[in-house]
C-alpha cells in the first residue's frame, strides 16, 4: 500500500517537471533558431522516460498522456493536443518495444533517440492527416536529424537522473 | 563531472542512430529527386478553403485566410515567401524564400501549406 503511495505521489512529480519544462520550452523562440514548425528538444520527454524506467509502464502512460492533455489545455491548442498526442502515442510505442524487444541491447541513449525520432514520425503523420496533404513529409528528414541530437541530449539527462539513487526502480 | 558517452553506448544504439539517419536522408534525397521532375513550376496553396495553383513566374501578392489567421503570400521573380503573418509563432514567415520544386511552407495555426510542384505531379501529388 505504502508503495503504491509513493508511486502515485512520484508519477505527479514527474508529470509536474514534465509540464514545467514543456511551458519553459514553449515560451522560448526555437522556431528562430531552426524555422522548421513543430522542432523542440523535447526535454519533458526526460521526465516519461525517467518514470518509465523507474515507475514502470503504466504509470509512464499515465503521465505521459496527462502531460500532452494539460499543456495543450494550458498553453496549447486542440490542434497541438492531437499532434502531441500522436507523437507521444508514438513515442510510447517506442518506448514499450525497447523495453519488450531490445531489453539490454540498447541503453537509454539509443532509446531516447528511437522515440524522439517515432515522436516526429508520429506528428507528421497527425499534421498529413489534419493538412491533407503529403508534402509536409519533406520536413521530417530535418526533423530526424535534428531528433538524433535532441534524443542524445535526452538520453544523457535521462540517464544522470537515473544513476541517482534517489529514483531507484521501485 | 566526467561522462563517458562513448562507453554508455550499446551496438543497438548505434544501430538506431543509423537507421534515424538514413531514414532521414532517403526522405530527403526523394523530395529532391522528386523534386526535379516538373520543368514549370506551379504554386500549391492549400488551405481551409480548399486548394489552388497557379504558375510559380507569376507575380502576384495573395491574401489567404485560414483558420482565423491572415497570411500575405508573394510570389515574385520564381521566389515565394509569407509576410505578415498573423499566426503566434511566425513560423512560416521565418521559413524565408522558397523556389525549388517539393519545397514549402507550412503554417500549423493557419492549417495552411504553400508548396512549389512541378507541372507533372500536380495530381500525384493530391494523393
Amino acid at each position: 500500500m505504502q508503495t503504491q503511495v509513493k508511486k502515485f505521489c512520484l508519477s505527479a512529480m514527474l508529470l509536474c517537471c514534465a509540464l514545467i519544462i514543456s511551458y519553459i520550452e514553449s515560451v522560448l523562440p526555437f522556431s528562430l533558431l531552426i524555422p522548421v514548425p513543430g522542432i523542440k528538444p523535447g526535454f519533458a520527454n526526460i521526465a516519461i522516460m525517467v518514470c518509465f524506467f523507474s515507475l514502470g509502464r503504466l504509470s509512464a502512460l499515465a503521465v505521459s498522456f496527462c502531460r500532452v492533455f494539460f499543456s495543450a489545455l494550458i498553453f496549447g491548442s486542440i490542434t497541438s493536443f492531437w499532434f502531441s498526442l500522436c507523437g507521444a502515442a508514438c513515442a510510447y510505442l517506442g518506448l514499450l518495444f525497447c523495453d519488450t524487444v531490445l531489453k539490454n541491447r540498447v541503453s537509454i541513449i539509443g532509446v531516447s533517440v528511437l522515440c524522439a525520432a517515432l515522436h516526429c514520425v508520429g506528428q507528421t503523420v497527425a499534421v498529413c492527416l489534419v493538412l491533407g496533404t503529403a508534402s509536409v513529409i519533406a520536413y521530417l528528414a530535418l526533423m530526424l536529424l535534428c531528433s538524433l541530437a535532441t534524443g542524445t541530449i535526452c538520453g544523457i539527462a535521462a540517464d544522470l537522473v537515473l544513476s541517482h539513487t534517489a529514483v531507484k526502480k521501485q | 563531472m566526467s561522462y563517458k558517452l562513448i562507453k554508455k553506448l550499446k551496438k543497438g544504439d548505434i544501430v538506431i542512430y543509423l537507421l534515424v539517419f538514413s531514414v532521414s536522408v532517403i526522405i530527403f534525397l526523394q523530395s529532391f529527386l522528386f523534386g526535379k521532375s516538373g520543368t514549370a513550376y506551379r504554386v500549391e496553396i492549400i488551405s481551409e478553403s480548399g486548394k489552388h495553383t497557379y504558375s510559380l513566374s507569376e507575380n502576384r501578392k495573395e491574401e489567404l485566410k485560414s483558420n482565423g489567421y491572415r497570411l500575405d503570400i508573394i510570389t515574385e521573380n520564381g521566389k515565394v515567401w509569407v509576410e505578415n503573418a498573423q499566426c503566434p509563432d511566425k513560423c512560416c514567415q521565418n521559413r524565408g524564400k522558397i523556389s525549388d520544386s517539393g519545397d514549402s511552407i507550412v503554417c500549423l495555426p493557419a492549417k495552411c501549406v504553400i508548396s512549389i510542384i512541378g507541372e507533372g505531379d500536380v495530381d500525384a501529388n493530391a494523393g
